[in-house]
């Protein structure tokens, strides 16, 4: 039996799970997740980590807590870049640090440094990093990479034919869309909109009422960069970067019936970017977007009702439209 | 000329206008930051931006009604939201349909030479440039130099008010001051003059080191003056971020950044952007230095604060230096934080009693 390798099933786990197994277990470890989020974790992570902070972070805590007893090892990659001269956030950057800071008894961290902000070679330091308790033989590390970029390269290209990471990764099933059905693109975090049990089980109860749904993570990585590089300052910051893309294309190619736009509540970047992409629906007054500001008190209720709305105003727009 | 606006941080406004007339621009001050300028900020800015993005919005409506057609506004290529501020204030002002244009400094010495070259309105030579640019720098430095002493004094004058006012009155000189012996020389007495006020007789005084994000740090609006009323408390207070010191360090890169950087590497190993990796590794150096305490400022929701208050209660207990973190926003209250920097100071003068005792 390998050691066990504990990766938390939250923030870039819906990104890049499948490649980090792969490498894991090509190495002869033995992966363990967290289970999906839920609210003993939710509890722990806010109890864990200081009040300030965002929440997907609070979920990261809660499920390194959740974790943290049943694991040899446990991966908590220093995510700093994943796109030349872009980053993903500044807490992704201290992410391992505050681990540290903040959980006692710790099992040992598996935590790379992930940083291709000025080269792809930033990739190579990471895995023989991530891969220094199980092995320090160059040929696995590179046999280990090597099979793991396939694996995550399968799991995008499902992405990209119209799956989710639910339905990939968590094996849900959802109805096939009518023909007639609505569609509307949803926008965030991809911790964001594929985490179920913080934005209320989403895309499920979207995909139950009928809607045809689009991600960023559907659509041509090059259109994304296109429509993005339309804001006159390149976006520094990769994740909101696709969000600022995939919104862009939709409001001006008009290919859905409406936007549902995520955010967490404390989120830096999302309280400057999704701004802008608010305003510029406003200002075109063209295609519908929903905002929704997620956090831990989000009432269930209360955002079925806006959600219903929203789609009933939808299918009003089509009737008299 | 053109009329250009600047966001108010500290008295960066001093060197600013100075730096702009000698450019052969005109500058539009900003008006003091009130309760209005936060007001404006904070209606059209986004509900989670961070403060200093609202209250330099603020700073610019205000301007505009002052007849300012350029606003100049400090970009950055991240990690960290500053650099984007400028992209987004510029589209709220669109909105409001302000025609003033906004004009980004982005950190490379393309973007700073074009900027210059367009404020002024044509070909600006290096040299001449170089003057400028070391005009501006020496008053920056003359005030850096006022403000130490400044910091040094309140706790130990009979009448901390004072202080103040004298350093105020010397700003207010400075700002003025049109060549460089002048400012020399303004430099020299206001040391003289504000040196008048120490007394002697003051022993018990506790030294606090402040850290935190520079906006916070540097204006004392949003800070509530809090500089101020540690010294009237008795306190020493303790900083590395001041103005000149950003310029040497950000932009002439002269400034050795290693000393920081080791002592917050057990703590935190990566730079995360704004000064983040300065705060906990400049908290490390004061417990170090034997300082008896230290007070974190930054704005609600700043990421790389937030990353750094995360860490620094493990900074406080191996390091044994009490760490106060204090978070601020437009509804932050003078009681408030009156009230938890007086049970702070109390805290540490126990402290530092009971170790001379012990
Ligand atoms: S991008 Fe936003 S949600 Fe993600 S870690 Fe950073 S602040 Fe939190
Ligand atoms: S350092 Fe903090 S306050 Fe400054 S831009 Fe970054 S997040 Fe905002």
């Amino acid at each position: 039996m390998g050691k066990t390798v504990g990766i938390p099933r939250c923030l870039l786990y819906y990104s890049y799970f499948p490649g980090w197994q792969t490498f894991f277990e090509e190495l002869g470890a033995e992966v363990v997740l967290s289970s999906p989020t839920n609210k003993e974790i939710m509890d722990l992570g806010i109890r864990n980590s200081v009040d300030e902070i965002c929440l997907p972070v609070k979920l990261f805590f809660g499920h390194v807590m959740a974790l943290k007893d049943k694991v040899d090892y446990i991966f908590v990659p220093r995510m700093m870049s994943v796109q030349r001269n872009e980053w993903i956030c500044p807490k992704f950057l201290g992410l391992p640090d505050m681990i540290k800071a903040q959980i006692r008894e710790l099992p040992p961290m598996i935590k790379p440094d992930v940083n291709l902000r000025k080269s792809r070679i930033g990739l190579y330091y990471a895995a023989k990093e991530a891969a220094r308790p199980f092995t320090k033989n160059n040929w696995q590390i590179m046999r280990g990479l090597f099979k793991a970029f396939s694996a995550q390269r399968n799991f995008d290209l499902e992405m990209k034919q119209g799956k989710t990471p639910l339905e990939i990764l968590e094996l849900q099933e959802f109805p096939e869309p009518e023909p007639e059905s609505l569609t509307l693109a949803l926008l965030g975090h991809p911790y964001l909109i594929y985490e179920s049990f913080i934005n209320m089980n989403l895309i499920s109860r979207m995909r139950d009422m009928g809607v045809r749904l689009i991600t960023p993570e559907m659509m041509p990585n090059s259109l994304i960069r296109k429509n993005a590089a339309k804001q006159p300052k390149n976006l520094f910051w990769t994740l909101n970067k696709v969000t600022l893309g995939a919104a862009n294309y939709f409001l001006s190619a008009k290919t859905v019936d409406g936007i549902v736009q995520l955010a967490s509540f404390g989120c830096g970047p999302d309280a400057l970017i999704n701004e802008l992409i608010e305003r510029r629906a406003r200002r075109e007054g063209q295609v519908p977007l929903l905002a929704i500001n997620l956090d831990e008190h989000t009432g269930e209720a209360g955002l079925v009702t806006r959600l219903e709305a929203f789609i009933d105003m939808i299918k009003w727009r089509r009737v008299t439209g | 000329m053109k009329r250009v606006a600047y966001p108010q941080m500290g008295n960066l406004g001093i060197s600013v206008k100075s730096f702009l007339w000698e450019l052969g621009a005109e500058p539009i001050e900003p008006s003091p930051i009130s309760k209005r300028t936060m007001d404006l900020g904070v209606q059209n800015a986004p509900e989670f931006a961070c403060l200093p993005l609202k209250v330099n919005l603020g700073n610019h409506l205000e301007s505009i009604e002052k007849g300012a057609e350029y606003l100049l506004m400090a970009g950055g290529i991240g990690p960290c939201r500053f650099g984007y501020y400028g992209e987004v204030q510029r589209e709220i002002l669109q909105d409001l349909q302000k025609d003033a244009e906004m004009i980004v400094i982005e950190p490379n010495i393309f973007s700073i030479y074009w900027s210059f070259n367009y404020l002024h309105g044509g070909f600006v030579s290096p040299l001449r440039l170089y003057r400028i640019l070391k005009f501006a720098m020496k008053k920056m430095k003359a005030i850096d130099d006022l403000e130490r002493i400044t910091q040094y004094l309140r706790p130990r004058a009979k009448k901390p008010q004072q202080v103040n006012l004298r350093y105020q009155k010397y700003l207010k000189l400075l700002d003025q001051a049109a060549s460089e012996d002048r400012i020399k020389e303004l430099k020299a007495e206001g040391i003289e003059r504000l040196q008048e006020l120490n007394n002697p007789e003051v022993k018990d005084v506790v030294h606090v080191g402040i850290v935190g994000e520079i906006y916070q740090v540097l204006e004392p609006y949003v800070s509530l003056n809090i500089e101020e009323k540690l010294g009237e408390m008795g306190v020493q207070v303790h900083r590395e971020l001041f103005l000149s010191h950003w310029v040497m360090d950000h932009i002439l890169k002269r400034v050795d950044r290693s000393s920081y950087i080791n002592a917050a590497t057990p703590y935190l190993g990566a730079m995360i952007g704004g000064h983040g990796q300065e705060t906990v590794g400049q908290a490390v150096l004061y417990a170090r230095e034997g300082l008896d305490g230290v007070i974190q400022l930054a704005p609600f929701t700043c990421m790389p604060e937030i990353v750094a208050e995360s860490i620094l209660p493990v900074v406080s207990e191996r390091e044994q230096i009490p760490i106060l973190s204090l978070f601020f926003d437009e509804h932050s209250g003078e009681a408030g934080v009156q009230t938890r920097i007086e049970a702070f100071v109390d805290l540490i003068k126990r402290r530092s009693e009971r170790s001379v005792l012990a």
